[in-house]
């Protein structure tokens, strides 16, 4: 069985979207830094079980508002991956006010959210603080080091097609 | 002539694909890119699976804006227009090149990311270091720390050792041993308080006290050793000078006289003058400028980027003596007081350290309110614990020209513990630098003694070389009060009156 999903990453500029779908699609990796505008899309094709799923990947630019995405970029999106930058405060600070939007507006989209770059932090620390402010997120990966980036888009996958 | 215009400059930037009701592509102008045709859109690239998925949709019209497409090394920026057809009509797309418009607005948005995300990383970069920079200090203030109790000690055996029967060449090794361990204990002292000043452990102080009486103070520490190196000696004040202000004398102390002794380390001979002048004076607010000036050796060319930085002199091993420190130390602490440092140097000519503090003056009465004398009618017993015997016999004759006190002298901790237990005091001086038993130690166990008339016997700290917080310190460990030298005889009764709640009849 062959199916097609569209995922977009969402979140602040210089989370590391790109990054991470680059490690994903690619395997590859760079400290520079190319601020995406508009939108490039890759894809590839997972196992989940006995299905081929294509996860059709829309990186699109940094916004530190979700609302001020361009709307015709989420048209159609199964899954989000909502990108945090756990060494920038402002790229979580509204975290629980934008996941509660896009589960309004996207009530069927499924969501998974990342804390990227952990390879520069104490991430056990980093938990501490996020449970203070009341912040669950999924995964603690890493775009530079290939730490959990599989895993992540797994998971969106499964989630799209299981419907969990 | 529209035409023309519009052929030779908009023709070749947009493209229309006609797509049937599947996605398939039907016809297409291939005017930017060659698109395979009777093949699924989505193949050309997955940007239009999108867009399949709206074929469906009731008539409607999408414009998908700065979408790169990259597909058989033509890589362009363009925006996407989808109609999506009506029952008779076929969809089709419009493909518009924005590539020029797009790669500006990149270079815009580069620029500006780029420097928040370089800054940012720069900030985390900083941090890490910090933490490094704590990490080593937290280590050398442990390591200073523990060396302070053993070369305490041997100084003391040294000091015995000195006393006792010897020969005049052993006696000779004696104080050389003397000099190097001394030396040794200042150069850990200053390692201690550097690091506590790069951890940001020193909370300054801020508590009225004459500035006068504080160089006064001064130069009584430092003329003798100006002396021994037959070097002149000044201090020159100006008339303005505020008498009572607020701040940390403390430290302000540990400045000037780090200056001085550096001063008077570099220089051979000649003069080392320390001029004190106020530099401004706004409502309360003073600002203070100290000139402390050599004829020494000056500072050469490539070291003067390296006088106030921390730990660098450790590996210089050319350095007469002290730890270097004193410089760094200097600095650290004036930027803890909002103050400035500078200098000017000229090679075997002489160095002027300049340095400003900003001072409060204080205007009002507060600690100069006039002594009031009380008689003591019923003699009460004092005992001083005192290892040194200058300072014994100083308080001593402090309190017998006050007069109403018995006083018996303990000359360590152990002996004092002895003596409580035989004669009931009515009040302890107690010597907080002391060998083997300090006065911390010695108060402890005073404190924890079972019977009442002993663990209740107030005791006055007294402190040979002030430290930050030792008001704090003397609280917590149970002292009523403290006294700090030089000591001043109506502050020294009017704190036996406090702690011995005694009141003028
Ligand atoms: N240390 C580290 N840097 C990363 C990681 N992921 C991305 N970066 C860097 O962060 C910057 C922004 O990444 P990018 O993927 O362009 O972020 P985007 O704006 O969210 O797409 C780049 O300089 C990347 O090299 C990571 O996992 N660890
Ligand atoms: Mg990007």
């Amino acid at each position: 069985m062959n199916s097609s999903k569209k995922v977009v990453l969402v979140g602040h500029f210089g989370v590391g979207k790109s990054s991470l779908m680059r490690r994903f699609v690619q395997n590859t990796f760079s400290d520079n830094y190319i601020v995406t505008i508009g939108v490039h899309i890759l894809k590839k094709e997972i196992k989940i079980e006995e299905l081929n799923l294509t996860l059709v990947i829309w990186d699109i630019e940094g916004k530190d508002d979700i609302q001020k995405v361009r709307s015709s970029y989420l048209l159609g999106t199964s899954g989000f991956i909502y990108v945090i930058d756990p060494t920038r405060s402002q790229t979580y600070e509204r975290f629980n006010e934008e996941i509660d939007f896009l589960k309004t507006t996207y009530p069927t989209s499924k969501i998974v959210s990342v804390a990227n770059k952990s390879d520069l932090i104490d991430i056990e620390e980093f938990k501490k603080l996020l449970e203070q402010k009341n912040i669950s997120i999924d995964y603690f990966a890493s775009a530079k080091e290939g730490i959990e980036v599989e895993n992540l888009f797994q998971t969106i996958g499964l989630k799209m097609v299981k419907n969990v | 002539m529209f035409e023309q215009i519009r052929n030779k400059y908009l023709y070749n930037k947009t493209q229309i694909v006609v797509l049937d009701k599947q996605g398939i592509v039907l016809h297409s102008d291939d005017l930017l890119y060659k698109i395979q045709k009777q093949t699924s859109i989505s193949d050309f690239h997955p940007f239009f699976e999108t867009i399949i998925s709206l074929i469906d949709l009731e008539y409607n019209e999408f414009t998908f804006s700065c979408i790169h497409i990259d597909y058989e090394g033509i890589k362009k920026t363009i925006d996407v227009i989808f109609n999506s057809g009506s029952n008779n009509e076929n969809p089709f797309l419009i493909f518009i090149d924005f590539t020029e418009h797009y790669n500006n607005f990149q270079s815009i948005a580069q620029e500006k990311n780029e420097s928040v995300l370089s800054f940012h990383l720069a900030e985390i970069k900083n941090q890490q270091l910090q933490s490094e920079k704590n990490f080593k200090n937290k280590f050398l203030a442990n390591v200073s720390h523990d060396l302070k109790t053993p070369l305490s000690a041997s100084l003391w055996f040294l000091g015995m050792l000195e006393k006792s029967e010897i020969t005049s060449s052993q006696k000779e090794m004696i104080a050389l041993m003397k000099e190097t361990t001394n030396h040794i204990k200042e150069l850990v002292d200053d390692i201690l308080d550097l690091s506590k000043i790069e951890m940001g452990q020193i909370k300054l102080q801020t508590a009225p006290f004459d500035f006068i009486e504080m160089l006064y103070h001064i130069e009584k520490i430092i003329a003798p050793k100006a002396r021994t190196k037959k070097l002149d000696f000044q201090i020159v004040k100006d008339k303005n000078l505020p008498k009572l202000v607020v701040g940390d004398k403390t430290r302000i102390v540990q400045i000037i006289i780090n200056l001085l002794d550096n001063a008077i380390k570099f220089t051979k001979k000649g003069s080392v003058v320390l001029s004190v002048v106020v530099k401004e004076i706004e409502s309360n607010n003073a600002t203070i400028l100290i000139k402390v000036a050599d004829t020494g050796t000056g500072i050469k060319a490539n070291e003067k980027g390296e006088v106030f930085q921390s730990f660098k002199k450790l590996h210089d091993s050319k350095k007469i003596d002290g730890s270097g420190l004193g410089l760094s130390i200097v600095s650290n602490l004036l930027e803890l007081m909002g103050g400035k440092i500078d200098y000017q140097t000229e090679l075997n000519v002489g160095t002027t350290f300049e340095i400003e503090i900003p001072l409060e003056i204080k205007e009002s009465e507060v600690g100069t309110k006039p002594f009031e004398f009380i008689e003591i009618i019923n003699k009460l017993n004092v005992l001083i614990v005192e290892d040194d015997e200058i300072n014994q016999l100083l308080l001593m004759k402090l309190l017998l020209n006050h007069g109403g006190f018995n006083i018996n002298i303990a000359n360590n901790g152990l002996q004092a513990i002895e003596m409580v237990e035989q004669n009931p005091y009515d009040l302890i001086f107690m010597d907080k630098e002391m060998p083997q038993m300090d006065g911390y130690q010695t108060t402890a166990v005073l404190r924890k003694n079972l019977k009442k008339e002993i663990n209740s016997i107030p005791i006055i700290g007294v402190s040979g070389h002030p430290v930050a917080n030792q008001k704090e310190i003397f609280d917590a460990m149970g002292f009523n009060g403290y006294i700090t030298k030089p000591y001043k005889k109506e502050e020294i009764y009017e704190l036996v009156y406090e702690v011995l709640k005694l009141k003028k009849s």
